[in-house]
């Protein structure tokens, strides 16, 4: 059976994607102007795989991913108000403002999209792929290639198909680690052969193509609810910058990644249009709804109270220790 | 009622009620099923009892393991995890330190992490400084996490069903010496409060405070000191973070005089924190300079012989209280 997106799906995936593209590129500028501060790691040029992966899973699956983890956040449909107040530091934000950027998590979406030690929260997704595999959920995991390097990695895959657990592992593929392309220091051309180690399914597809993640990855999905325990997808794609402060790429390297032949919005752009399905004021409609979201949500953290130093010191356990 | 039990039976009892009493309870660790059943046979049978699903035999996979404590608590079950070793915790750090321990406050207090790690210390057994050894106090210096370690069957059972219970990641430190030390449990059920002290013997002359294994080298040495008239209380931390500051307040205020004794390295160890909280906060109750008994900051050796150089008994903490009370 093969899986293709229909026209609801694809106008939705679309409007993520613009959601994200948009409040990525406002984080990154409101961050140069210095009026928000701390350590963001915006995920522009991998739209296409949070905006995806929202077709893929239910509002009720688990999602764990980490660095780079706002667009998952977004595309989950966690809430964007609180998100922009974190980053503006308020006491509103969805962390209260204590975990900025990096620690987005909204548990009632069952997201713990943050994660600042590289490559750890495959270990946490494998933790929740044993209270998925009893409650008949799906974990979706997400991360970067340079996280598929620890050793928690490999522990987590070994565990989760010993264990059956049923986990969508997604590598986002985008060929740099910090100051490093993986090609120099990572052994084996792909990601997903990797999953041949360990004896399940593993497949790499075009990360920047919306058609392609969707077709393997709901393959998958069912391969995974059906029992048969986890699979690997890699997910090649490309970042436009490391950190908000940090670009960290070569210039030709990321003219390519910015180009209308590998972006994947405007790739998706014109095959909506090549479809049928886009027209000029359709495109205007979604680029309207996504900015009037973004309007609204950076009103709601503008006009929203700092949190006080005194804020910061308590929730350290869940009941507060006397003595 | 009360029965007689060795601690590790008190430990596998407290993990089967806890099985039995809440089916998000599961066991995760190496080996703890099938022909081993631990490596101490401390969760010996209970794979045949629950099955597989919720007595998970794992690959060596230390951080797996602590991976899935902290993800598993945060998605709503309750795993008690075992790493085999207390030195074997190093492979552990940032699940326990950089996960678990910060996960509630990151969140905004909106994520609970109700993860119990069972790791297991000792010092005297001769297998070298990769098995042996002890850093317990590394949780003493991490936000967010509790740790415990009991000294009596009866402490054991009701602070690892107390543990099971809480809501926050909880390290239960076993020293492996007390596993065959036998005590009176209840049979009904019951907790010991994590963050409760316990006096085992009133004094009034020395406080020595002591968990583990030294609460019975404090028990011995108070018994023989008690010959040349010297009254010794021995308070049995049984939780080192968050420790009892009340407890230690009054005793210290009562006696004036502190011995403080860890089978563990001394600098920087549970006692040092211990030692720093009565200067700051007791000092002028004390009569006599604080004395910290600990093991000598030396990796463990792997001879008979040369461990008696570095490891602490009931002899040192009889020293100790002559000291103090000159």
């Amino acid at each position: 059976m093969t899986f293709s997106l229909n026209l609801e799906n694809k106008l939705d995936i679309y409007q993520r994607m613009l959601q994200i593209r948009m409040s990525e590129l406002k984080m990154c500028e409101l961050f140069k102007k210095g009026e928000i501060t701390g350590h963001m790691l915006p995920c522009l040029g991998q739209e296409a795989i949070p905006s995806t992966l929202a077709e893929v899973y239910t509002t009720d699956d688990y999602l764990v991913t980490a660095h780079r983890g706002g667009g998952h956040y977004m595309a989950k449909g966690c809430d964007f108000n609180a998100m922009w107040a974190e980053l503006y530091g308020r006491a509103t934000g969805i962390t209260k403002g204590r975990g900025g950027q990096i620690h987005l998590m909204d548990m009632s979406h069952y997201a713990i999209t943050g994660n600042a030690i590289v490559g750890q929260h495959w270990g946490l997704a494998t933790g929740a792929g044993f209270v998925a595999r009893k409650k008949g959920k799906m974990v979706v995991a997400v991360g970067g290639e340079g996280s598929t390097n620890r050793g928690i990695f490999h522990e987590s895959l070994n565990m989760a198909a010993v264990q059956k657990l049923p986990i969508l592992y997604v590598v986002e593929f985008n060929n740099n680690q910090m100051f490093s392309h993986s090609d120099e220091t990572t052994a084996g051309t792909r990601i997903a052969t990797r999953a041949v180690a360990y004896d399940i399914p593993g497949v790499t597809v075009d990360g920047n193509d919306p058609d392609a993640i969707y077709a393997k990855a709901m393959e998958f999905a069912k391969h995974i609810k059906s029992g048969k325990g986890p699979c690997l997808l890699e997910c090649i794609t490309g970042k436009w910058t490391d950190s908000v402060s940090n670009v960290r790429e070569v210039p030709e390297i990321l003219e390519k990644i910015k180009s209308p032949d590998f972006d994947p919005i405007t790739r998706f752009e014109v095959k909506l249009r090549e479809e049928g399905i886009l027209t000029d004021t359709l495109e205007k409609e979604c680029k309207d709804r996504a900015e009037e979201l973004l309007q609204a949500a950076l009103t709601f953290a503008q006009n929203s109270p700092k949190p006080n130093p005194t804020d910061g010191i308590d929730e350290v356990y869940s009941q507060p220790v006397t003595a | 009622m009360m029965k007689n039990m060795k601690m590790a039976d008190a430990i596998r009892e407290a993990l089967r009620e806890e099985m039995l009493r809440d089916e998000s309870v599961f066991l995760l660790g190496e080996a703890i099923g099938g022909r081993q059943g631990g490596s101490f046979k401390v969760t010996n049978g209970l794979d045949l009892e629950f099955g597989k699903d919720r007595v998970v035999d794992t690959a060596i996979s230390e951080a797996a393991i602590g991976g899935v404590a902290v993800g598993a608590a945060a998605y709503g079950m309750r795993p008690v995890v075992e790493i085999m070793f207390g030195s074997l915790m190093t492979l552990v750090v940032d699940e326990v330190h950089n996960q678990a321990g910060t996960l509630h406050y990151v969140s905004g207090g909106k994520i609970n992490c109700p993860c119990v790690i069972r790791t297991c210390n000792w010092m005297r057994i001769i297998s070298g400084p990769h098995h042996c050894g002890n850093i317990d106090a590394m949780w003493v210096n991490s936000p967010g996490v509790k740790a415990v370690a009991p000294s009596n069957p009866y402490d054991a059972k009701g602070l690892l069903k107390a543990a099971i219970r809480d809501d926050d990641p909880v390290i239960f430190i076993e020293y492996s010496p007390l596993y065959t030390k036998m005590g009176d449990v209840p049979e009904e059920d019951y907790i010991v409060p994590i963050g409760k002290a316990d006096i085992k013997r009133e004094g009034s002359d020395v406080t020595i405070i002591c968990y583990a294994t030294t609460v019975g080298d404090a028990l011995d040495a108070a018994e023989e000191i008690a010959k040349e008239g010297v009254s010794v209380e021995v308070l049995d931390l049984r939780t080192i973070i968050p420790y009892d500051k009340p407890a230690i307040r009054t005793s210290v205020e009562k006696t004036g005089r502190v011995i403080i004794a860890y089978e563990g390295y001394k600098t920087g160890g549970v006692g040092s924190e211990i030692a720093a909280f009565i200067g700051e906060e007791c000092i002028e109750s004390l009569s006599a300079p604080i004395i910290r008994v600990a093991c000598k900051d030396v990796p463990n050796p792997s001879n008979p012989v040369l461990i008696e150089g570095i490891a602490i008994g009931k002899k040192d903490v009889v020293d100790a209280i002559r000291r103090v009370m000159e």
